[in-house]
């Protein structure tokens, strides 16, 4: 449970080396999903049978699907396949918001902006979305969803410009992670135009993570100075003899 | 102390640079992330180890300089390697304010027990870390050198690992200049010598042992 193959590791990002893009559309199994995700979808939902009538446009032996991805995905299943497409594909559309992200003027409104973006995304699939929640949680499929939803939150954090060292690392990208999630949620039973509601909802999740970060951050300055004043005051009373 | 309360705030503006190579394998990337991952928790708990010395020992006039010195030197190796981190998308040590707690704590200690002490604490420390710098930079002189380029499809080495190992063998240098100095003040006059440096290179040996992994 516990031994990450080497492949899942995340990618040491270079500038001076290519990328590798999250996903390879080279692949005859990402060419498969992609038509099952854009064409079949939106109105049949994530299951098997998208796939299947995927294949029949693209001219495969629908038969042959089990085979195809039985070997060569971790997840061994197709709809939770089809799943997993809908998280990378929607991950790799952030990079092309970037540059829109970049004309912001602080970290957090280009949180909120990318987080938009990404809910946003959700929307031609949203009726189905609670059952493909219901698959990612599933304990044998939860690793995977997991590792997705963590990529996720690290991306709009580096998008964002985040620089930070120590700790406040894992706590940005955990509460991403709630906020992402939380709002999710909250979609799914969101009638309103345009998902105002969520938008709304997932800035107000924001606010309270900045609120919250901002707090500790107070009580950690405060806390350093009177132990630095401290160790000062003794020093002095001590050279006073 | 004074870098506690600052929060390393220097942005780097970001500039665009079309890549050369093609990818690095993922055991090659798994490696550089170990790397930039252990050397800044190491350069954190150098820079925070100093911090503790300079605390307890800054009222000798004749030691202040010196400790300032090194520690000016790993501030700035802690921050390179913080940009470091950031740009490659590295994850940072989980473990890093327990790193934080500890080495102020050990410098703080070993300052206390005067400047034998320190001296000590430092002259194991550059040591190790002598030690593991050089590890570093056979792997990377021994691995990378097999990535194809783009345009030519000839294997060579990156700029990328030029770059790093440029600034390891800096940094490495700097850290056996500091190893020097503590032996010059009197670092094996320290009592009981063997036991406080033999316990702090094993406690440095187990920390990187941890911080490359976690």
């Amino acid at each position: 449970m516990f031994k990450r193959s080497i492949q899942q590791i995340r990618n040491f990002h270079s500038v001076y080396h290519a990328d590798v893009p999250i996903l390879d559309s080279s692949k005859l199994e990402v060419k498969l999903l992609s038509k099952a995700y854009t064409d079949h979808v939106p109105k049949l939902g994530f299951n098997e049978k998208s796939v299947y009538e995927a294949a029949k446009d693209l001219k495969l032996n629908p038969n042959n699907l089990n085979g195809l991805f039985q070997f060569t995905t971790p997840s061994k299943n197709l709809s939770m396949e089809l799943v997993l497409y809908h998280l990378r594909a929607n991950r790799a559309k952030l990079v092309g918001y970037r540059t829109e992200a970049n004309n912001l003027a602080n970290e957090s409104d280009r949180i909120r902006f990318l987080l938009k973006k990404r809910l946003l995304d959700n929307s031609p699939v949203v009726s189905h979305l609670g059952k493909a929640l219901g698959l990612m949680v599933m304990p044998s499929n939860l690793g995977c969803s997991l590792d997705e939803l963590h990529k996720l939150s690290d991306d709009i954090s580096f998008y964002s410009g985040d620089r930070s060292n120590d700790f406040a690392w894992y706590s940005k990208r955990f509460s991403l992670s709630g906020v992402f999630v939380q709002s999710e949620l909250f979609m799914l039973n969101d009638k309103s135009d345009g998902f105002e509601h969520t938008i709304e909802f997932m800035n107000d999740r924001v606010d309270e993570v900045d609120k919250l970060a901002y707090a500790y951050n107070s009580f950690e300055e405060w806390a350093i100075f009177n132990a630095h004043s401290t160790v000062n005051l003794i020093k002095s009373q001590i050279a006073r003899g | 102390m004074s870098l506690i309360l600052k929060r390393l705030q220097s942005t780097v503006a970001e500039t665009v640079i079309k890549p050369t190579h093609k990818a690095l394998s993922p055991a090659q990337q798994a490696y550089l992330e170990r790397v930039i991952r252990v050397d800044q928790a190491g350069e954190l708990g150098a820079n925070l180890i100093y911090a503790g010395q300079y605390m307890a020992l800054s009222h000798k006039p004749e030691l202040k300089p010196i400790l300032k010195h090194m520690w000016d030197q790993e501030i700035h190796h802690h921050n390179t390697f913080n940009n470091l981190q950031v740009e490659h998308r590295v994850r940072p040590s989980i473990l890093t304010p327990i790193w934080k707690v500890g080495a102020f704590g050990m410098g703080l200690a070993t300052g206390l027990l005067g400047k034998e002490g320190a001296m000590a604490c430092t002259e194991a420390v550059e040591t190790v870390i002598g030690g593991h710098y050089n590890q570093q930079l056979r792997v990377l002189s021994n691995n990378y050198g097999d990535v194809e380029e783009i345009e030519t499809g000839k294997p060579s080495v990156s700029k990328q690992v030029t770059d790093l190992q440029a600034q390891i063998s800096e940094f490495r240098d700097e850290e056996l200049e500091h190893l020097n100095t503590a032996v010059q003040n009197d670092s094996h006059e320290a009592r009981p010598y063997w036991l406080i440096t033999e316990t702090i290179k094993l406690t440095c040996k187990a920390a990187v042992w941890t911080a490359e992994r976690v």
